[in-house]
């Protein structure tokens, strides 16, 4: 079953370009450089500053659901999350602020409080999707409109106030540093993940359960251990999101993140991680991330209406996974 | 279910009757959990029995049931169809657009078949669109029709400017919505005719057999010379079909062609064709799937509904529900192994 496009004869030299990770980056330097001739503002310093935070946002989440499809699964969750998050930690910094305690110990366990539930939702979806073998696409779908529920029914929809400054000021600002806090957690997360993934045996089992789960596991991989750690990550860093989130809101917030779920899983699949599990690549994740954002700000400097972006998006991201099964299929046949 | 025909058997029944017994008891376990769950409303609150109330709630299940029949069509072949709500979007806004262009030049008869035809253009155009992305692009079908479901959203929010189109003809609320023949709302028998058409379909007909065979092992579907391509292009196109049909019943119910139709239609098609008893790995499931699914999640949020339970706590009910049906899944799956 030869793809159309390969029939045509046009897969060769797409498919060697979109194979390469180094694509990717040169599409984005290409759309970085037409933007700054079309539009002279994208260079100034406090745009490229939003385009990074947006990516930043974003791209944790993306670094989790990367490491969630690698294993060979799914998670619709991160989303719900990143809301449920939201609401945990506004609802504990308020508790711990009323038995008053200090700002210092307000903020620490709040955000460990928030990452825990993020786990927490995790390590439940990866119990069930790992243990019991259900299917990960709608195990999360249900988790996620649980948790997304619950996040709602706390709040009745209404935002949470009455954080300390402290923590908006220092997660939300950056305190003294000259850049948003979330970029250079952003910056941590995905230096950590690389280091991960290049340097660790925890890399080989995760890419080995994703890409023949028995295999794996008769090699002596503890696939059901690297399942789950893939969900708990995904969760923890979804957390992580809406705590920054949060900070720069200034309150708790059931109707934040939504669109981040479908999102992540688009830069994901642009970055050329497969949803078969068991192929993708941290630094192409990043770069996949930059490009949404860079894409999506430009579209914005060019005055494009809100609701053809997200044609234009649909199309994209079409391209992409179509350019990467011509690869893949090239790849095979080689 | 469906699919025990097209599967070698691996291994006999642990006694005689025992795969009989496994399998009836899967069968009508589902029924039996509908009616103890209307009986167990019925209890709380007798409301939910009367004969308004029961009237109601099959008009209320009728647009699920469609959808949900529609989205069983691609997940039997495998598939999936991430766009089925932003295209009731988009068909309720454009049959809109298409009525209110025709009724001046040709009056409003010619206007309803108008839009009547255009659904049918809409839903094979974009089934064709999805399908062609899937079974000849070959882009995983996740991926694939939520690359269109954006599509979807952006023309039904560009072409409509994002608010409520006006212009449905009183011929198209009548024949979809208002109609009782013989005392029974129109919209159920349009579903009941859907339905059994989509039986018809799966069942009795070679395309529907063999999507079966394609979803069960699409490998053994291509040796065996099956055209697969077509056929899963076809999936899609009775899924898109059976889609826009949805969203022309429920823009003349809601009189107007409404840009957020589609809302939560998609997860909440699947959620019942799952609930039902239809298999994301394909091959199984039928339309009996699609009406027990869609029947369960509507006596649930109607009774939640009149026992007063909150909204919010009625979504985490559906998540649990979801999580309870696919452990029965496996179950039942484990017993016919």
């Amino acid at each position: 079953m030869k793809s159309l496009a390969h029939r045509l004869g046009v897969g060769a030299p797409l498919a060697r370009l979109a194979a390469s990770g180094a694509a990717l980056g040169l599409i984005l330097l290409a759309l970085a450089g037409l933007l700054a001739w079309l539009e002279p503002g994208f260079l100034a310093s406090r745009n490229l500053v939003n385009v990074v935070r947006a990516a930043s946002i974003l791209g944790l989440v993306a670094i989790g659901q990367a490491l969630v499809l690698i294993v060979g699964g799914f998670d619709l969750t991160v989303g719900a999350v990143v809301a449920g998050a939201s609401v945990l930690l506004a609802k504990v910094m308020l508790a711990l602020t009323a038995a008053g305690h200090g700002e210092g110990s307000v903020i620490t366990l709040g955000v460990l409080c928030a990452l825990a539930g993020g786990a927490l939702v995790g390590i439940a979806n990866g119990v069930l999707i790992a243990w019991f073998r259900l299917s990960a696409f709608m195990v999360t779908l249900a988790t996620g409109a649980m948790v997304s529920g619950l996040s709602y029914f706390v709040t009745t929809g209404i935002p949470i106030y009455g954080m300390p400054e402290t923590f908006m000021a220092w997660f939300g600002q950056g305190g003294g540093l000259p850049l948003p806090a979330v970029i250079l957690v952003w910056v941590l997360v995905a230096g950590g993940a690389w280091l991960v993934q290049s340097r660790s045996r925890l890399a080989l089992h995760l890419y080995a359960t994703g890409g023949n789960e028995r295999a794996a596991a008769v090699s002596g991989v503890n696939v059901r251990r690297c399942t789950v750690l893939a969900y708990a990550v995904s969760g923890v860093l979804a957390a992580l999101v809406g705590v920054m989130l949060s900070a720069r809101l200034g309150s708790g917030q059931a109707n934040i993140g939504a669109e981040l779920t479908l999102q992540s899983i688009a830069a994901a699949v642009i970055a050329g991680v497969s949803l078969r599990g068991g192929v993708g690549d941290m630094r192409r994740v990043v770069l996949s991330v930059l490009f949404l954002a860079v894409l999506g700000n430009g579209m914005n400097l060019l005055h494009i209406d809100s609701k053809l972006q997200t044609v234009f998006l649909g199309l994209v991201l079409m391209a992409a996974v179509a350019a990467e099964e011509l690869s893949s299929h090239r790849r095979k046949l080689a | 279910m469906n699919s025990t025909i097209l599967k070698t058997p691996a291994g006999g029944p642990a006694f005689p009757g025992a795969g009989l017994l496994s399998r009836l008891g899967g069968d009508l376990l589902l029924p039996a959990a509908l009616v103890a769950l209307l009986l167990g409303f019925g209890w709380v609150e007798p409301r939910i029995l009367s004969g308004d109330n029961l009237g109601n709630l099959a008009v209320q299940a009728s647009y699920l049931v469609i959808f949900a029949t529609a989205q069983v069509f691609v997940l039997v072949v495998r598939g999936f169809d991430l766009s089925l709500g932003t295209l009731v979007s988009l068909a309720s806004v454009s049959a809109v657009m298409v009525m209110t262009a025709v009724a001046p030049l040709a009056g409003e008869g010619a206007a309803t078949l108008a839009a009547l035809a255009w659904i049918g253009l809409l839903g094979g155009a974009w089934g064709a669109f999805n399908g062609l992305g899937v079974a000849v692009l070959r882009v995983n079908p996740f991926i694939a029709t939520l690359a269109t479901a954006n599509i979807a959203l952006g023309l039904a929010t560009t072409i409509s400017g994002g608010f409520p189109v006006e212009g449905v003809t009183p011929q198209l609320r009548l024949l979809l919505d208002e109609a009782h023949p013989a005392g029974v709302p129109v919209a159920v028998l349009i579903t009941v005719a859907l339905t059994a058409l989509g039986y018809w379909l799966l069942q009795h007909t070679v395309l529907g057999r063999a999507w079966y065979l394609i979803g069960g092992n699409p490998r053994a579907a291509h040796v065996a010379g099956l055209p697969v391509r077509r056929y899963m292009v076809l999936a899609y196109m009775a899924c898109a079909c059976y889609a826009g049909i949805g969203a022309l019943m429920l823009t003349a119910r809601a009189g107007s062609g409404e840009p957020n139709l589609g809302g939560n239609l998609t997860m909440e098609a699947i959620a019942a064709a799952v609930i039902g008893g239809a298999s994301l790995r394909g091959g199984s499931g039928g339309v009996s799937a699609a009406v027990l699914g869609a029947l369960v999640i509507t006596v649930l949020s109607n009774g939640m509904n009149l026992v007063q339970v909150d909204g919010y706590l009625q979504q985490i009910t559906l998540g649990a529900v979801i999580i309870v049906a696919l452990f029965a899944d496996r179950l039942r799956n484990r017993g016919a192994r």
